[in-house]
């Protein structure tokens, strides 16, 4: 039976359930309506929160360093794809801000227990199951589940508890610590930066939730009506590509405008992406489709894998393909064998790593063993066992594997010889399949993104592909342009709403306002909103500074500054033109040219 | 000398205009959902602009014209693609404006207009 908040803000509870895992305490901790109304949820409160716990300056894996689960005032609201939450903590991978965004039933049932958001904080003593069963609070040991891959733990969890327990679980990945690891639930992947290795270094196997506590809607009857219509217009054009093709239809269309990183961004397209697209793959693999929790766009399109291992039948026959895994696992490591691309994505996905760090790390060492600087002469580009290899020895940390689990970054490090020259990096994230010197506004993105290399935090390769600017050869036009999808990502991760709903809006800002209003009774217009953005972005970065950060990590690897493409001349990108890009952008957002918020004191008396 | 008349009337004046004012063969790559509706992945199109091209294939395939082209009037009379949908010419720019004149040899490619994921 569902039960109603005591809250008296609609949408919210008006508190975190903040967790101690070496103190073994809970508590309930407000959070008002002034705060929430500046940072919205998801993304944005969890920054604030992250702050609040002085994550800044401590070391991600020890138990000091806090890792948050944040719902936002849409959760648990009729409203396609509202089903979302955010993992914000420090990065292990980059020591820096990380947010990463799901899509399950977690977020409904966590924010069912009656807290906005939940923090963890300390460690367990031993290898531990958290549960939160509407607020009430258990260390549960994790027994033989520690070891295991997600996939079989999801159904040793379902098995022991009640099948209302909604869970976050990592894999072996998470508890060896591999700074890429992830967070799984129900399959869906808090991917980027490394959260499944805090959880590891908590000694929480998984967190399972479950609560009915509902917040109320301000205009209830107003909001079902918008619900109803945002439903019909996600069934249609704007979302046909995610519903009929997935995101993997973009293999074809960046391998075509060479902007498909291809062995480690030696190159702009792929001579065997046609073998890779989706057009081909369904034409050779079984493919089902799913949903998200909530979602009415249906953009999971899972192609049937024959079982690894005949004896162990939850080994799911299916493994759902995304541009990112794609690109990364394929083209990236110069891999054109369907069959080695999707089983290394399942592989990935079930000892919980990040497709994209993994196969930029493993492109990477394939490069350095190319040089003859890494002495692992089995690591080639375009060998699909090698990758399997590879992605099974990062999961186990084992031999180079234990190299590899640190990223690129630190690898670079390690190996020397100017590699981090070509090492696909930025501030220690690996770069998405967007190649830079072919998109540029991407290219400023990425070089300014505190998360790092990150094409969810910027869309602005939307810019690149608008006809708005030259995406060879940008100019300062581009800065506003990368500005405004920035914006737009920021209040979609804090409000929260699946990206691929942006389509459908005319006036994103405004209309966001409304549905959030309609939640939460407040007065918000698409200023407001946008004052929003610029607050959260801000704060991000504040974090940052605090952990560190400083004007030289704004930028890219020096390959992708010093190189043309091959395979397209005109595609080329200098440090002098990147950097008064990144210039520019700072000033816009009203920081100094350098990107400070407020002006160190060094800065100040020089 | 004498000057001769009318020793060199043409006769088929109109083959001349035909000629002279003739479409220029178009090369139209689809990807994603247009590849979809169009069911090739590439097609020659004869046309003079970027719109007489788009009109030719809202002729040729419904199910393009119904997904792909605005469904709003222009004043030339000529089909635009909707905004879900973009068209490069070349590799080079994005071109919206159904006027955009074409040469023979150009190719345009029809994409997504939400090109990333």
């Amino acid at each position: 039976m569902t039960q109603k908040s005591r809250s008296s803000i609609p949408g919210y509870h008006g508190r975190y359930l903040r967790i101690n895992l070496s103190e073994e305490t809970a508590e309930f901790v407000p959070l008002s309506a002034d705060l929430l109304r500046s940072c919205l949820g998801g993304s944005g409160l969890g920054v604030h929160l992250l702050t609040l716990e002085g994550s800044a300056t401590v070391d991600p894996f020890l138990p000091a360093a806090a890792i948050a689960f944040v719902f936002s005032p849409l959760v648990g609201s009729p409203l396609t794809t509202s089903a979302k939450f955010a993992v914000v903590s420090k990065s292990p991978l980059t020591d820096r801000i990380n947010d990463s965004l799901a899509s399950s039933h977690f977020a409904i049932a966590g924010k069912g227990c009656g807290c906005d958001a939940i923090v963890l904080v300390g460690q367990a003593a031993v290898p531990t199951i958290l549960v939160i069963d509407d607020g009430h609070v258990c260390l549960e040991p994790a027994g033989s589940t520690w070891g295991m891959e997600i996939p079989r733990a999801e159904i040793e969890l379902h098995q022991r508890f009640d099948d209302n327990f909604r869970w976050a679980v990592i894999g072996p990945a998470g508890e060896q610590l591999v700074r890429y690891a992830t967070i799984s639930h129900d399959r869906r992947h808090a991917g980027r930066g490394g959260s499944g290795a805090i959880l590891g270094s908590k000694n929480v196997k998984a967190m399972g939730v479950r609560g009915r506590q509902q917040t109320a809607w301000a205009n209830p009857d107003a909001l079902i009506a918008l619900s109803k219509e945002l439903s019909r217009k996600s069934f249609g054009p704007a979302t046909a590509k995610y519903r009929e093709l997935g995101t993997a239809s973009n293999l074809l269309t960046f391998n075509r405008f060479h902007a498909l990183p291809t062995r480690n961004f030696q190159q702009g397209s792929f001579a065997g992406a046609a073998a890779l697209s989706p057009e081909q793959l369904g034409t050779t693999y079984s493919k089902t489709q799913a949903s998200c929790a909530c979602c009415t766009i249906g953009c999971e399109h899972i192609y049937g894998l024959k079982s690894p291992n005949a004896t162990a039948p939850e080994q799911p026959a299916g493994v759902r393909l995304e541009y990112e895994n794609l690109f990364a696992l394929g083209p990236l490591c110069g891999i054109d064998d369907p069959a080695a691309v999707l089983g290394a994505s399942q592989r990935c996905d079930a000892l919980g790593l990040d497709t994209i760090s993994t196969g930029g790390t493993i492109a990477f060492a394939m490069e350095c063993v190319e040089r003859g600087l890494l002495a692992e002469p089995w690591l080639q580009f375009g060998d699909g066992d090698a990758l399997t290899q590879a992605i099974e020895l990062i999961g186990k940390r084992d031999g180079i594997g234990n190299q590899l689990a640190q990223g690129s970054r630190r690898l670079a490090h390690n190996i020397g010889n100017n590699t981090i020259d070509f090492a696909p990096q930025v501030k220690g994230l690996e770069l998405p399949g967007y190649e830079p010197r072919a998109l540029q506004t991407m290219a400023l993105g990425f070089a300014v993104g505190t998360r790092g290399a990150d094409h969810n935090r910027s869309g602005a390769y939307e810019v690149d592909f608008s006809g708005q600017v030259d995406r060879r050869n940008v100019g300062l036009e581009a800065v506003p342009l990368a500005i405004e999808t920035e914006d737009k990502a920021i209040i979609m991760d804090s409000a929260i709403l699946c990206k691929f709903l942006r389509g459908v809006f005319t006036d994103f800002f405004a209309e966001t306002a409304e549905i959030l209003n309609l939640v939460t009774g407040w007065k918000l217009d698409a200023t407001e909103l946008h004052n929003i953005a610029q607050r959260i972005v801000t704060a991000k970065k504040n974090f940052n500074i605090e952990a560190g950060w400083t004007p030289k990590e704004d930028t890219l690897p020096d390959r992708l500054l010093s190189e043309k493409l091959p395979d397209d001349a005109r595609a080329a990108l200098t440090s002098e033109k990147l950097q008064e890009l990144v210039r520019e952008y700072n000033l816009q957002r009203g920081w100094s040219a350098d990107g400070w918020t407020v002006e160190p004191a060094a800065e100040k008396n020089k | 000398m004498s000057v001769c008349r009318g020793e060199y009337i043409l006769d088929d004046l109109d083959g001349i205009d035909r000629q002279l004012t003739a479409p220029m063969p178009v090369t139209i790559e689809f990807y994603g959902i247009a590849r979809e509706r169009v069911g090739r992945d590439h097609i020659d199109v004869e046309g003079h602009s970027l719109g007489e091209v788009m009109s030719e294939l809202g002729t040729q395939f419904p199910e393009f014209a119904r997904d792909c082209l605005s469904t709003d009037d222009n004043e030339s009379g000529v089909k635009t693609l909707n905004q879900f949908f973009i068209a490069s010419l070349g590799k080079d720019r994005f071109i919206s404006d159904p006027q955009t004149p074409l040469v023979d040899g150009d190719f345009l490619l029809i994409l997504s207009a939400d090109a990333g994921g």
